[in-house]
C-alpha cells in the first residue's frame, strides 16, 4: 500500500510538472512566435539595417552611407514609375475587384443549381496558378494572333498591343487580376450577405425599399465588414504583386506595367544592387503600414459590425 | 377597422408541400385575432401571406375591399413586427422608424411628429438616438412596435413578438398590446403556439391544425365548448383529459373541472373513480396531479393538496364532460350523448 501509494504521488507531481511545462501559454506559442521571428521579424530588422548600408554580397562591401540608398531611389525614374503604377493596379484593382464582386455576389446569392454551377465556375480561376493563367491570358492578349484582338476586329472595335504595348501593358495585367480574383471576391461577398438575415430583407420590403435605395441603405451598410475585409486584404495583397507580373511582362515593355515588389526583386536579385532594393522594401513596408492605419482609422468607423 | 377576407386560399412551396388547402376565413374589422396552433399547422404562413411576403398559391385575399394578391410587400397597407424584431442593426431607433416613412414621401417635418408621438407612446423618448444593440430585448420589441404604429396601418400583423422575452416581460407586454389595441381600434392579427397567450389577449381565437382552421371562437367559446378534439386538447393548460370508449367515441374532461377527495369522502352525484397520485406539480396557488385509475391516466387541477402515491376520489361531474365521435367531432345529438354515457358509467364501474 505505501509503494503504491509512492507511486501515485509520484505520478501525480510529475503531471503536475508537465501540466505546468505544457500548459504555460508561453510554451505553446512559442512554435509559432520562434517561426515568426525567425521568418519575419529578423529579416525585418535585417532589411531595415542593410537598407541604410552599401551592401553588396558578391563584392563583400558592407558600409554604413545613411540616407544614400533613399535618395538614389526617389530620384529614380524607373522606382518612381513603378511606384506610381503600383497606386493605379491597386486602386484599380481592389476599386473595381470590390465592385465586380459585389455585384456578381447580389447576383449569384440565390438557391438552384444554375447559380451553385455558376459560384463554382467563377471560382475556378481562383484555383488555377498564375503560371496556368499566365499562359492561357498571353495566348488570349497576343495582338497578332490572340482570341482579344480577333473579336475587337470582328466587331469593327480597334486592335490594342495588350501587354506588348506601353499604354495598355498594366492595363492588360489589371485585366488579368480581376478575372482571377472576381470569384474568390465574390464568393466573400455572397458569405457576407448571407450572413445578413432574412427578416431584415423582409422587413425592408414591407418599409418598401427596393433597388439602389435597399441595397445602398440596407444591404451594403450591413455589408460593410465583408467590404472592409476585402478592401484591406485587397490592398495589401495587391501591393505585394509580383507573380503575374514576372510571369507576363517581366515589368515591361520599358518599364511601362512594372510593380514595386518587382522592381525590387529586378534591383537586388537581377541588378544585385541590395542597398536600394532594400531601401526600396522599407519604403514598400511603410506604405501598407500607412495606408492600413487610415483604412482603420477612416474606414474602420464606418463599418457595421453586428 | 379593416376586415380580412380568406377566399379558398391555398400555399404550396416550390417541391409541392402543400401547406395550406382551400381555406375560408373572416378576421372582423378592429378585432384582436389570435392564429393558434402546434409548430407547422400554416399560422405563420397564413399571416405572411397577408403581408404577401409568402406568395398565395391559390385563392383571394382582401384587406378591406382591396384585393392584395400579387400586390408588393409594404404596398397592403399593413405593418408587422416580427419575431426577432428586424430593426435595422446600422440605425438609431430615430432612423428605424423614418426609414419605412421616408421611402414613402412623408415629409420631414410629419416624420419628426410621428417617430416622437411613437416613442412617447411605447415609453422610449429617451432612446431615439440610440441604436438596438445599446438596447434590451423589451425595447427592440418596443422599436419594433412603434415603428408598426408610425405607419398608421390598417392592419396590425404580429408574428410571435413575445417569444423571445422572459416571462414576467412577456406578461408585461401582454397587457401593453391589449391597451394599445383599445386605444389603436385597428385590426390586429397576432400568431402565437402559446395558448396562454392566445386566451389572454384575444377576442377570437382561430385554431389550426396542418393548414386547416379547427375552430374559430372567442376564447370562452373554444375552452368550454371545443367543436373537435383537436380543440378540446390543444386549448386548456393542460389539455382535456381523454378517455377511449368501446363503441369508438371518446370521452374528454378538463382537469380544472375535476374534483379530488379523500377515497372516505362520500361520492358526489356524477362519475366517481378511485386513483393514486403518482405526479405533484405545484403552480403557485394551485397543484397539478397525474393520477393513475384502472381506467387511465389523468391530469387534474386543483388547490386542494394532496401527497404523492396517496390515495384519492377523482370525480367527473355530467355536466363537465364531453364526448366526441370517431371522426374526433364533438357529439351535441342528445341520444348520442346518452349512449356515450352508458358507455362511460359502464367503464368507470369495469375499473371499480
Amino acid at each position: 500500500m505505501g509503494a503504491e501509494a509512492a507511486v501515485a504521488r509520484t505520478r501525480r507531481r510529475r503531471r503536475g510538472l508537465l501540466n505546468k511545462v505544457f500548459g504555460c501559454p508561453y510554451v505553446l506559442i512559442a512554435p509559432a512566435v520562434i517561426l515568426i521571428a525567425v521568418f519575419s521579424i529578423q529579416p525585418l530588422f535585417f532589411v531595415l539595417q542593410k537598407s541604410f548600408r552599401n551592401f553588396d554580397m558578391v563584392q563583400g562591401i558592407d558600409r554604413f552611407i545613411g540616407l544614400a540608398n533613399y535618395r538614389s531611389i526617389f530620384t529614380n525614374p524607373l522606382f518612381l514609375q513603378a511606384l506610381g503604377n503600383t497606386f493605379v493596379y491597386m486602386l484599380c484593382t481592389v476599386g473595381f475587384g470590390i465592385v465586380f464582386g459585389v455585384l456578381f455576389g447580389l447576383f449569384l446569392n440565390k438557391r438552384g443549381g444554375m447559380f451553385d454551377l455558376t459560384q463554382s465556375v467563377i471560382f475556378t480561376p481562383h484555383i488555377i496558378s498564375y503560371v496556368s493563367i499566365s499562359v492561357m491570358w498571353m495566348w488570349v492578349l497576343d495582338p497578332r494572333a490572340g482570341m482579344a484582338n480577333y473579336l475587337l476586329q470582328s466587331l469593327g472595335l480597334p486592335t490594342s498591343m495588350w501587354m506588348r504595348g506601353e499604354e495598355s501593358s498594366l492595363f492588360s495585367v489589371m485585366i488579368v487580376a480581376l478575372w482571377k480574383g472576381l470569384g474568390y471576391t465574390s464568393l466573400i461577398v455572397i458569405a457576407g450577405l448571407q450572413n445578413i438575415p432574412p427578416y431584415i430583407y423582409e422587413s425592408a420590403r414591407l418599409d418598401r425599399s427596393r433597388g439602389f435605395n435597399l441595397l445602398g441603405r440596407i444591404i451594403l451598410p450591413l455589408l460593410s465588414p465583408t467590404l472592409f475585409f476585402l478592401l484591406v486584404t485587397g490592398v495589401i495583397g495587391s501591393f505585394g504583386t509580383f507573380d503575374i507580373i514576372n510571369l507576363m511582362t517581366v515589368g515591361g515593355p520599358n518599364n511601362s506595367s512594372n510593380l514595386l515588389v518587382h522592381w525590387i526583386y529586378q534591383t537586388g536579385f537581377q541588378f544585385f544592387r541590395m542597398g536600394p532594393a532594400m531601401a526600396a522594401s522599407v519604403v514598400y513596408l511603410a506604405i501598407i503600414a500607412v495606408i492600413s492605419l487610415l483604412n482603420f482609422t477612416v474606414f474602420g468607423k464606418k463599418v457595421h459590425y453586428q | 377597422m379593416t376586415k380580412i377576407l380568406f377566399e379558398r386560399v391555398k400555399k404550396t412551396y416550390p417541391g409541392g408541400h402543400t401547406v395550406i388547402e382551400g381555406l375560408d376565413l373572416t378576421i372582423d374589422p378592429g378585432s384582436f385575432t389570435i392564429l393558434v396552433g402546434p409548430s407547422g399547422c400554416g399560422k405563420t404562413t397564413l399571416l405572411r401571406m397577408i403581408a404577401n411576403l409568402e406568395t398565395i398559391t391559390g385563392g383571394k385575399i382582401f384587406i378591406g375591399d382591396r384585393l392584395i394578391n400579387g400586390l408588393p410587400p409594404g404596398e397592403c397597407e399593413i405593418a408587422m413586427v416580427f419575431q426577432n424584431y428586424a430593426i435595422y442593426p446600422h440605425m438609431t431607433v430615430r432612423k428605424n422608424i423614418e426609414f419605412g416613412l421616408k421611402n414613402v414621401g412623408i415629409p420631414k417635418g410629419e416624420r419628426e411628429r410621428r417617430v416622437a408621438s411613437v416613442l412617447s407612446q411605447v415609453g422610449l423618448g429617451e432612446c431615439i438616438d440610440v441604436k438596438p444593440s445599446a438596447l434590451s430585448g423589451g425595447q427592440r420589441q418596443r422599436v419594433a412596435l412603434a415603428r408598426a404604429i408610425s405607419k398608421d396601418p390598417k392592419v396590425f400583423l404580429m408574428d410571435e413578438p413575445l417569444s423571445n422575452l422572459d416571462a414576467k416581460l412577456r406578461s408585461q407586454m401582454r397587457s401593453e398590446l391589449i391597451e394599445l389595441h383599445r386605444q389603436l381600434k385597428s385590426t390586429f392579427v397576432f400568431v402565437t403556439h402559446d395558448q396562454v397567450e392566445a386566451m389572454t389577449m384575444g377576442d377570437c381565437i382561430v385554431v389550426m391544425s396542418d393548414g386547416r382552421i379547427m375552430q374559430k371562437g372567442s376564447p370562452k367559446e373554444v375552452y368550454s365548448d371545443p367543436k373537435n378534439l383537436f380543440v378540446a386538447t390543444f386549448i386548456g393548460d393542460p389539455g382535456m383529459n381523454l378517455l377511449k370508449l368501446d363503441n369508438g367515441s371518446t370521452a374528454g374532461f378538463r382537469p380544472r373541472k375535476t374534483r379530488l377527495f379523500k377515497p372516505a369522502a362520500k361520492e358526489a352525484a356524477g362519475f366517481a373513480v378511485r386513483g393514486t397520485v403518482t405526479v405533484k406539480e405545484v403552480l403557485g396557488g394551485d397543484f397539478l396531479y397525474l393520477l393513475d385509475t384502472p381506467i387511465g391516466r389523468f391530469k387534474v387541477k386543483t388547490e386542494d393538496e394532496f401527497d404523492f402515491d396517496e390515495p384519492v376520489l377523482m370525480q367527473l361531474a355530467g355536466e363537465n364532460l364531453y364526448y366526441f365521435d370517431k371522426d374526433e367531432q364533438r357529439i351535441y345529438d342528445a341520444s348520442a350523448i346518452g349512449g356515450c354515457r352508458a358507455r362511460l358509467a359502464e367503464a368507470v364501474a369495469h375499473g371499480r
